[in-house]
């Protein structure tokens, strides 16, 4: 009785440690398979999803998506904004006829998904584990979402 | 008939729903606020509400590199009557762009001057923190003629090349435009033969956190009996830790006129700046801080008017803003007297 109530305990524990730390989730950003991007830097992030650039080096023209649930964290990292100033930020680009489109917001996996594959130049940021194989993970400064080194998460 | 579809439901539903009426030619945007003014001013009005704007812009994708850029402006719940009436409807901006690439841009049309952090987004009060932009860069200050009037113009019809570069993590943008400059009827026919020239340049050192900008604009003021106005300013923003600085000085110089009202060849020059501090203070709150001067002639010592302002702005939702400050007016000359402002307002971005 007294094993099982530990081990009920532990497990509480460990889904409230999980639930309530969604910073230590990995965000991977995606591309589709076609895109010759491999890799980024994160000022190179952060110039796309501040949208002071508005292509890849390819000149390819950039589609940017956002994962609803890793938005505070990818944003907080990349940017180092709150969600309220990268709102706010955009509709400044927007209002003063920038030609950059601010960012496709997806609430589920699926459709970020979709728009991965389908989009021409789309780029996205999603949890890693909803990240399927017919996706491009790129790396960040030359590391990827499960090397220690890697600074989005 | 497919043509007339795609505008047609827009129109129908992006009021309701915005969402429904992006497609992927044609994009609606906009904004809303409505105010709420307070002052102790001796003899001020009493406390009102004021809906300032419903502001719709609309951009036509036409191809690739093609669009067309317009706004249209409802302001101060306009009710318009033959000979009368209240508000301005008003069409802000409407150009057709061109983009090669990032680093080459041009635009024709009627658009809004870079001037400074705020010109191109004097209405757009959902974009900054305060209900009231500075006075002393943005607010109405006397002209020549005795009259109130902006420093910068609101909208310039013309010619505007633009672009952005980056390299080795510097960046730098740039903005040059060619316009009828002010007048009784800017967007269809110049009054006199200098035209507003214009010029902006922002450089964004490595690391993204601080820009300088520096901007300029000259023209023969149709509006201020053809007089010769020129503006130039410079601007910074810079980010440490969670604190975000922003500071502009300027120096108008005004043409005067003679008792005739024309131009007399001597000038008047001011001066003006502000710095604004603010801080967020979790996800929501954003306190701030400014001081804002102006000296609307350098060459006399009781002119110079003072503007401190403190306030909160609130993100209700992603897309609404409340707002309080409130502001602390003084004076050089000693016959006017201190006062103190509130404005309030609620600002939404659809």
């Amino acid at each position: 009785m007294k094993r099982s109530l530990a081990r009920a305990m532990a497990g509480v524990a460990f889904g409230l440690v999980v639930y309530s730390s969604p910073a230590l989730a990995q965000i991977a950003v995606v591309v589709s398979k076609s895109n010759p991007v491999n890799d980024l830097s994160l000022e190179d992030l952060e110039d796309l999803y501040l949208g002071r650039r508005t292509t890849f080096a390819s000149g390819e023209l950039v589609v940017l998506g956002e994962y609803r649930p890793a938005r505070r964290s990818f944003y907080q990292v990349v940017l180092r904004l709150s969600e309220s100033a990268v709102n706010r930020h955009w509709i400044g680009i927007v209002f003063s006829e920038g030609q950059a489109s601010p960012p496709r917001v997806f609430r589920d996996a699926e459709a970020a998904h979709r728009f991965v594959l389908s989009t021409r130049g789309a780029i996205c940021f999603l949890d890693l584990a909803a990240v399927t194989d017919d996706m491009k993970v790129l790396t960040i400064g030359g590391n990827g979402p499960r090397d220690q080194a890697y600074s989005i998460r | 008939m497919q043509s007339w579809r795609i505008p047609g439901a827009v129109l129908l539903f992006g009021w309701v729903a915005p969402l429904t009426a992006q497609t992927d030619r044609i994009t609606i945007y906009g904004f809303f606020d409505a105010e709420l003014h307070a002052t102790n001013e001796r003899g001020g009005p009493p406390w009102t509400f004021a809906q300032h704007h419903f502001n719709v812009i609309t951009i036509y994708r036409l191809s690739e590199h093609w669009r067309v850029f317009a706004e249209i402006e409802w302001e101060h719940g306009p009710n318009i009557e033959a000979g009368g009436g209240s508000g301005e409807v008003v069409l802000e901006r409407a150009a057709l762009e061109y983009k090669r690439n990032d680093a080459f841009q041009a635009k024709v049309g009627k658009f809004q001057p870079p001037f400074g952090l705020y010109n191109m987004l004097h209405d757009a009060s959902p974009t900054f923190l305060s209900t009231a932009l500075p006075t002393s860069l943005y607010g109405e200050h006397t002209n020549p003629l005795g009259e109130d009037e902006e420093l910068i113009p609101e909208a310039g019809t013309g010619l505007q090349v633009l672009g952005r570069v980056a390299t080795k993590g510097w960046r730098g943008e740039y903005f040059v435009y060619l316009s009828n400059g002010r007048g009784p009827e800017p967007a269809q026919q110049d009054n006199n033969h200098d035209k507003g020239v214009g010029a902006r340049l922002v450089v964004g050192l490595p690391g993204g956190a601080t820009q300088i900008g520096a901007s300029y604009y000259a023209d023969r003021n149709g509006d201020a009996g053809n007089t010769k106005q020129r503006l130039i300013g410079l601007d910074v923003t810079a980010r440490y830790a969670e604190f975000y600085l922003e500071a502009e000085a300027f120096t108008p110089r005004l043409e005067r006129v003679d008792p005739e009202g024309l131009p007399n060849g001597t000038f008047r020059t001011a001066r003006g700046y502000y710095v604004q501090l603010s801080r967020p203070v979790g996800p929501r709150l954003t306190p701030f801080a400014r001081y804002d001067f102006y000296d609307s002639d350098t060459d006399t010592s009781d002119d110079a008017e003072r503007d401190i302002v403190l306030g909160l702005n609130m993100a209700v939702t992603p897309a609404i803003w409340l707002k309080g400050e409130v502001h602390f007016r003084s004076f050089q000359d000693p016959a006017l007297e201190r006062f103190q402002d509130f404005a309030g307002a609620v600002a939404v971005a659809f």
